[in-house]
């Protein structure tokens, strides 16, 4: 999915900026406005667009195609892997009446961050003070960048966790009694699906997706047992 | 007569509620073949009495 950064070039004012968030590796479209005074979209302009590193050094230096469409200049680029605040900067080359050309500037900043620093505010947004020990073992699906990837088990069997997340399904195989949860995780706009799986040995076997108790089972037969005898005997006692 | 036709019936019902409490309840192997037996006992029973 594209996230979409908007700079703002107006023809005589100081440009707009807006800063987001974004992980490692996400596309993301560069978007530019340039108006005249009246608020008409020109055409005719030539834009580069310029990103920074936090550093200060250049990551990209790009040039923006006008897209009739929607009357904005673009381009495309990934999301670098390095942290910290980005700073972009657009440059467009407006040619006024009378031939006279105009450079104008928009200048915004975006923030990559880590999965694991964006978990981590998420978390400590819902809960504090709180002590999770989460072991289980954990699948992952959905299409999750690398940076959440990296950001190790024990942060979705969090999740999972402060989710509460009810039980999706669960079997026996064999002996072990499998429970699935799937929680979905919204972070940065987007939803995932986490699939959760524990999986508990039951001594005395498995059987319809529970763990079999003998004190429960024995006494289920012998319940039915006197419940079919009472029955039967009422019935030849009164007719 | 009466009580034959009842029994018959009751003897019916319970062989279905048996079938369906072994498959729906988490119960030992062996209880749970015991309940199978209990309603093929139920439903030869009601052969019987219907006969």
């Amino acid at each position: 999915m594209k996230k979409w950064i908007v700079l703002i070039a107006f023809a005589f004012f100081i440009p707009l900026a807006s800063a987001k968030t974004y992980l490692p590796g996400e596309q993301a479209l560069l978007l530019v406005s340039v108006h005249d005074w009246k608020g008409d979209p020109i055409s005719s302009a030539e834009c580069n667009a310029t990103i920074f590193y936090p550093n200060g050094t250049i990551y990209l230096h790009t040039s923006l195609a006008y897209d009739s469409n929607i009357q904005l200049y673009k381009a495309s680029f990934t999301i670098p892997n390095e942290t910290g605040t980005y700073f972009e900067l657009a440059k467009c080359k407006v040619l006024f009446p009378g031939n006279r050309p105009k450079i104008l500037y928009a200048r915004s900043s975006f923030y990559v961050s880590t999965g694991l620093y964006e978990v981590k505010k998420q978390i400590e947004n819902l809960i504090q003070n709180a002590t999770l020990n989460v072991t289980a073992q954990i699948n992952i699906t959905g299409n999750l960048t690398q940076a959440v990837l990296n950001a190790t088990d024990e942060i979705i069997g969090l999740l999972l966790a402060l989710h509460s997340t009810p039980i999706t399904k669960q079997y026996c195989e064999n002996n072990t009694l499998v429970i699935e949860k799937i929680a979905t995780w919204t972070i940065n706009k987007r939803t995932y699906n986490i699939t959760k799986v524990e999986r508990i040995n039951c001594p005395f076997g498995c059987s319809n997706g529970e763990c079999v108790n003998p004190l429960f089972s024995v006494g289920i037969l012998f319940g039915i047992i006197i419940f079919i005898g009472i029955v039967i005997y009422l019935v030849w006692r009164f007719t | 007569m009466k009580g034959f036709a009842l029994l018959t019936i009751i003897f019916v019902i319970i062989g279905i509620c048996l079938i369906i409490l072994a498959n729906t309840l988490p119960l030992l192997p062996s209880v749970k073949t015991m309940l199978y037996l209990l309603s093929f006992v139920m439903f030869v029973l009601f052969v019987l009495f219907a006969l």
